[in-house]
């Protein structure tokens, strides 16, 4: 407990620090980062508390990037004051509370869009879903309130607030139909990298978080959790595939993290849907495991593309070396949900339990998850191959280098984390802990079963060292190769043009037209993204009454409306939670 | 365990060995259907011992990646032979390492650093080409997690092993699921070795797909990368043989295990010669078309998972 | 019979029935277009000049956006000159090495040319004897066409088939001619044939051909890389890609040697489809037609080298003038110019027909992809080495 308050107190300072002087402000919340990480893991009571150790993670690794990393006067209190915000709604127990820190979490970010905007919608669209997903959210907990007269998280006996609440969180996630908040505003408000890993692994963390808490309190839904099992798994299909055939750094991670949302969104309805007791239990580590998988992966990620000058992958002018190099492609490893890294882990888990449920259903309901598995299993090839591009277009395809070392040692450090982390999950699935000492394996596997008979089971440590292992032996073999080194061949001809992002993944332009609305013309292709376009008339809409709104009724500034809005939550929770 | 030892020695042993043979008696036969005189069996041999002696050109730009990468998916293909169930019938020592879907995923992580080492070497022909795979890759993916899965299904565990045993029982190998998941499991067989009618090993650099990511290498890291072909087409091939088409026969023991390996290669002439003829009376289809093969097997593999638990 | 365009050789314009000097400048270089400027995410891809998939050294500039083809631009890398300041004979030698797989198509086209220019008939047997030659050629140029495509559809039993059947052909002449490329079989004054021409056997070999060319039209998949891959604009083209459009375009039909195929009896083989496999169709039916042509020739083995040119061989010295020689290639229309001046030959202009097809293929190459560009290249039956030859 104390390590909490000490966390809370640094990072309640930060903001204050940051705005006297940057650098101090960051270290104030790297330290405090530091400490939450530490509560999260000495204080380890269920899954959630993983959670904390996920979003601390990302904040201490964002926060000392940025030391290197930001420019501008505002960034930093702004910041740092949406960390704030996510450690109190992350931590708090009473519903309220847990709102306004997801407030003060969200403002921030506005002022942040706004500040570094190129279009003058991109702030407000994230701002009119980030309002959706609150007054959803509120309206969830009032009913709560309603139900159970405590303004704690409390156990419920009806389902209808957690349903009420699930969509808020889901607009957060950028689930499916709402994918568009999700990249966004990151892109089109051409938000710092570090914002960017914030809003994107970190944010939507605390979205999960909230979604599971709920979950965990509310008795058990029939139709709902299918709908979310079903709805997560078309969320990783769809921004699996628009990620795939994007050509925007940040816009190809955004999707992904959509794609990762829908896969964990999926795991909550495999929990709140397990005809098993273990399976359930299975379910919710796995949600964890999944979670603090993306978190680390995506902040890895977006830091990477605070090291570009160009955030298009046609023309991406990174900096690159051999750490970041190593450290991006073991983060794209788990993107893509390959063995032995955590996100490999996590996928395993997820497919393993989904299909644990079809059979252990063995009813016509076996078809959801069946189906679900299916398309997840379809996103996946497409996060594979999309995690393939950014690492290639980002890394391999490159040759410009640098010699700088802090920001690629981060970045190596995340990578490393990301492989250890592997083989770091038996901690959390230890109830699912076996071995086989007659074949070789006395300990380290994870078994996933749906009742005491185990369905599959893989072991991480084993296959983080035994490729390695075998490939040694194969170079101990075989030998190491004489080398000599020449000019890549192209058929006799000078290479003058390498290979594009839009090229490698033009072909699904191609073969999947119909779902892209792929059109050639004069001036090259064009897909259209259905949901976008959707969102878009939503925007615009919402865009005009706004402006309407404020040259009417405040006649001043966006960025001062805003600050006066923080200024009053502070002020709201300070009352709230005193 | 030292039975159990010895059983995956020559489990894996047969694989790594045994694997390029098979490719030599199907170019040989293909020689011989098309009229030419063909080369030796033991041709695939030859190229891997000419291989590992050659000296190794290595594009002017690449890492280590480019140069070490193929020693690495070595590794992974040779860590899978322990793992399902190739040559013997029974788990053998470190075979609980991964589960069937286990083995998909390391499948998947061998294409992922063939992919990026390939793509060390900055050529646009190798670009090409992975961009092709890349575009298949969420389909044949889905299929292999979907195929692997048709039978874990049926047997309520993701263990190869059992679902081999489960399926010799001619009631579960006569059952639709079964049969539509075998058809399936085939049709990305043929995907995932590049055979007729999804590709064709030619001097055309148009049409590569998979040929593209040993385009540049050379030397032994080319060496390594063929030989992992042989190995894979084998793992896969024989999975198909022993978990779908034809589960039946595996002896136990130390000389069981010896009498396996001759099981197999009488397994694999019948999947030879039914690769015989899809190689010498298909043609190759339209790049776009191949999204149809796909997706066929996918929704095969799909059907089989829903008539496996309704 | 219509006047029709055939294609651009030197200043001029070559028409069916004249030739024209260009007045004004047209657009006629080896790139398809599509729009102006360079789409986001494109690249120029550089394919050849070695290659794996095609046989001659061909560089071609693709310009893409990942698979599908915006503009094409081929370039030779064959290029060569050759001096006309030789004696005729000489000249001949290199004429025929041109292209040898269409060296008999060449060397009577400039022949005839020289004749034209002359204004001499060689003997009928002569011109029996360069007829057969073409169609000999004809057919084993059809069977390699058909071999190439067979082989990118990774289609190994018929591309092994049609391979030995190309060699057994390679072995009727060689035996009939005693050079499978008619090298040194064609002067100025004859034809040498050593031995007689083994019928049968070519018989034997198209129909074989023709069971093999029957199993590949069975084929679906086969069909489909075929069919709708490759659509050419049909009036400005020539040879096979014309007759495959429906076109009766065919310099048998209105070339110089058009009397006789008339006499012999030609028919025109066309198809109704302006794609690869529209060209496919057409070679199909055209192996038997120079087949039933040849039987019809009835040549025999002799040294075709009679005196009709010694009284004419006196007045040539101080002759100037110029003449034209078309006659039906394998792949289209192939023409020669010959200009003389006081005996000496002054002027030779070529217009093979692989330059006319390359226009066409890449023409017909935007909106295609990667895969189906091999396909739509050997559909055309392009030989680089007649392209970039000049005579200076």
């Amino acid at each position: 407990m104390v390590a909490l308050i000490v966390a809370l107190l640094m990072l309640g300072l930060s903001p204050v620090a940051a705005l006297i002087n940057r650098r101090s402000g960051y270290i104030a919340c790297s330290a405090g980062s530091a400490v939450f990480v530490y509560y999260g893991m000495t204080n380890y009571s269920n899954e959630l508390s993983l959670f904390y150790v996920a979003a601390g993670l990302v904040w201490l690794f964002t926060s000392v990037y940025s030391l290197y990393y930001d420019h501008h006067r505002w960034l930093g209190p702004l910041y740092t004051s949406s960390i704030l915000g996510m450690a109190i709604a992350l931590t708090t127990n009473n519903l309220l509370v847990f709102l306004a820190g997801y407030e003060i979490m969200t403002i921030p970010a506005y002022v942040t869009i706004g500040l570094y905007k190129k279009t003058d919608y991109s702030a407000f669209v994230f701002m009119g879903f980030g309002e959706l997903s609150t007054i959803l959210i509120l309206a969830g907990f009032l009913y709560s309130y309603v139900v159970t007269g405590s303004l704690s998280f409390s156990p419920l006996t009806t389902i209808t607030p957690f349903m009420i609440a699930a969509f808020g969180f889901m607009v957060k996630m950028g689930i499916l139909p709402f994918m568009v908040t999700e990249w966004l505003p990151i892109a089109h408000g051409n938000a710092p990298s570090n914002v960017s890993a914030i809003l994107s692994a970190s944010m939507t963390l605390v979205a999960v978080y909230g979604l599971t808490k709920m979950a965990l309190l509310t008795p058990r839904p029939d139709l709902f959790g299918f709908i979310l099992l079903g709805v997560g798994g078309f969320s990783v299909f769809f921004g699996a595939f628009y990620a795939y055939v994007s050509d925007h750094a940040k816009v190809l991670l955004g999707f992904s993290t959509v794609e990762n949302n829908g896969a964990i969104l999926t795991s909550i309805g495999v929990y709140l849907t397990a005809p098993t007791h273990t399976l359930a239990s299975f379910s919710l580590i796995t949600i964890a495991v999944y979670v603090l998988a993306h978190s680390l992966a995506k902040t890895g990620l977006f830091l990477d593309t605070g090291m570009m000058e160009n955030e298009s992958l046609i023309l991406p002018r990174i900096l690159k070396n051999r750490l970041s190099d190593v450290g991006g492609v073991l983060l794209a490893s788990s993107m893509s949900g390959l063995l032995p890294t955590l996100g490999g882990v996590a996928t395993w888990a997820l497919l393993e339990s989904l299909f644990m449920e079809a059979y252990t259903l063995h009813s016509a309901l076996s078809i959801i998850p069946i189906v679900t598995g299916s398309i997840i299993a379809m996103g996946e090839g497409f996060a594979t191959s999309t995690m393939l591009k950014f690492i290639i277009f980002a890394h391999i395809f490159n040759k410009r280098s640098s010699n700088e070392k802090t920001r690629p040692l981060i970045l190596l450090l995340l990578g490393l984390l990301i492989l250890a982390g592997g083989s770091a999950t038996y901690i959390f699935y230890r109830p699912f802990l076996a071995g086989n000492p007659a074949l070789g394996l006395p300990f380290g596997l994870i078994a996933s079963e749906f009742s005491s008979q185990a369905f599959g089971a893989i072991s991480p440590l084993y296959v983080l060292i035994l490729p390695s292992l075998i490939g040694a032996l194969v170079i101990a073999v075989f030998g190491k190769p004489r080398i000599r080194r020449s000019e890549v061949w192209n058929s006799g001809a000078p290479l003058n043009e390498a290979y594009t992002s839009f090229a490698y993944s033009n072909n699904i332009r191609l073969m999947l037209g119909k779902l892209l609305l792929t059109h050639i013309g004069r001036d090259g292709v064009k897909v259209v993204d259905v949901f976008w376009s959707l969102t878009h008339t939503v925007a615009k809409l919402f865009v005009s009454f706004s402006r309407h709104f404020s040259r009417t009724y405040m006649n001043s500034r966006l960025s001062w409306y805003v600050i006066y809005m923080i200024l009053a939550l502070i002020v709201f929770t300070v009352v709230v939670v005193a | 365990m030292i039975d159990q030892m010895v059983e995956a020695l020559i489990q894996v042993l047969g694989t790594i060995l045994v694997a390029p043979l098979y490719s030599g008696i199907a170019e040989k036969l293909k020689g011989v259907v098309s009229l030419r005189r063909a080369q030796s069996v033991l041709q695939p041999y030859y190229d891997l011992f000419k291989l590992l002696k050659k000296e190794t050109v290595v594009p002017s730009s690449a890492s280590e990646l480019f140069v070490y990468g193929p020693y690495f998916t070595f590794g992974v293909y040779v860590l899978i032979s322990f793992v399902i169930p190739v040559v013997y019938p029974r788990p053998v020592f470190l075979t609980p390492t991964v589960d069937f879907l286990g083995g998909a995923l390391l499948f998947s992580l061998v294409s992922f650093v063939k992919v990026l080492s390939a793509m060390d070497s900055k050529s646009n022909y190798v670009a090409l080409g992975v961009s092709r795979a890349a575009s298949f890759g969420f389909l044949a993916e889905a299929t292999l997690i979907t195929v692997f899965f048709a039978v874990a299904i049926s047997t309520g565990t993701n263990n190869p092993y059992v679902e081999s045993a489960y399926a010799s029982n001619p009631s579960h190998y006569l059952a639709l699921d079964h049969l539509l998941a075998t058809v399936s499991f085939f049709m990305l067989w043929l995907f995932e070795t590049g055979k007729l009618p999804v590709e064709s090993q030619g001097l055309s650099e148009m049409g590569m797909i998979d040929d593209s990511l040993t385009y540049e290498h050379s030397g032994k890291p080319l060496a390594l990368l063929k030989w992992g072909g042989y190995i894979k087409a084998y793992l896969l091939g024989s999975v198909w043989l022993n978990v779908f088409l034809l589960p039946w026969g595996g002896q136990v023991g130390v000389l069981g295990a010896f009498f396996d390996i001759g099981l197999m290669f009488a397994k694999w002439m019948i999947l030879i010669a039914i690769v015989l003829v899809a190689e010498t009376s298909l043609a190759k289809l339209r790049l776009f078309k191949i999204q149809d093969h796909l997706a066929i097997a996918f929704v095969l593999s799909v059907f089989s998972l829903l008539f496996s638990v309704i | 019979m219509k006047t029709r365009l055939i294609g651009e050789m030197g200043g001029y314009l070559l028409y069916s029935d004249h030739l024209e000097e260009i007045k004004t400048t047209k657009n006629t270089s080896n790139t398809s277009q599509e729009g102006s400027g360079r789409p986001v995410g494109s690249l120029i891809f550089q394919y050849g000049p070695a290659t794996g998939g095609l046989i001659e050294s061909v560089g071609m500039n693709i310009e893409t956006f990942g698979e599908y083809i915006r503009t094409i631009s081929v370039e030779p890398y064959k290029m060569r000159t050759i001096s006309i300041s030789r004696s005729i004979e000489d000249l001949l030698l290199s004429v025929e090495r041109v292209n040898g797989n269409f060296a008999a198509s060449h060397v009577t086209a400039f022949l005839t040319a020289l004749e034209n220019a002359y204004g001499v008939t060689p003997p009928r047997d002569v011109i029996l004897g360069r007829v057969a030659q073409i169609e000999l050629e004809r057919i084993r140029n059809h069977l390699l066409v058909t071999q190439r495509l067979t082989e990118h559809a990774g289609f190994s039993v018929p591309s092994a088939n049609l391979l030995y059947l190309v060699e057994e052909v390679n072995r009727v002449i060689g035996r009939a001619f005693g050079h499978r490329y008619f090298y040194g079989v064609n002067t100025l004054r004859g034809f040498r044939m050593d031995w007689q021409l083994d019928l049968p056997t070519l018989k034997n070999i198209v129909d074989e051909f023709q069971e093999v060319y029957r199993g590949i039209l069975d084929n679906r998949v086969f069909i489909d890389r075929l069919q709708g891959n490759g659509l050419v604009s049909i009036d400005d083209s020539i040879g096979p890609a014309a007759r495959a459009a429906g076109l009766m375009y065919d310099a048998r039909l209105d070339g110089d040697l058009a009397e006789v195929y008339g006499e012999i009896g030609f028919n025109i083989s066309r198809a109704d489809s302006s794609d690869a496999f529209g060209r496919l169709l057409v070679r199909g039916q055209e192996v038997s037609e120079s087949l039933r042509l040849i039987g019809k020739l009835n040549i025999r083995a002799q040294e075709y080298e009679a005196g009709w040119l010694d009284a004419w061989e006196k007045d040539i010295k101080g002759f100037t003038g110029g003449g034209l020689g078309r006659v039906e290639s394998p792949s289209g229309d192939l023409a020669y110019y010959v200009g003389i001046h006081k005996g000496t030959i002054s002027k030779v202009l070529l217009l093979p027909p692989s330059k006319v097809n390359l226009r066409l293929f890449c023409s017909s190459m935007t909106g295609n992809v990667f895969t189906d560009l091999p396909f739509n290249w050997e559909s055309f039956g392009i030989w680089m080495s007649e392209v970039g030859v000049e005579f200076v």
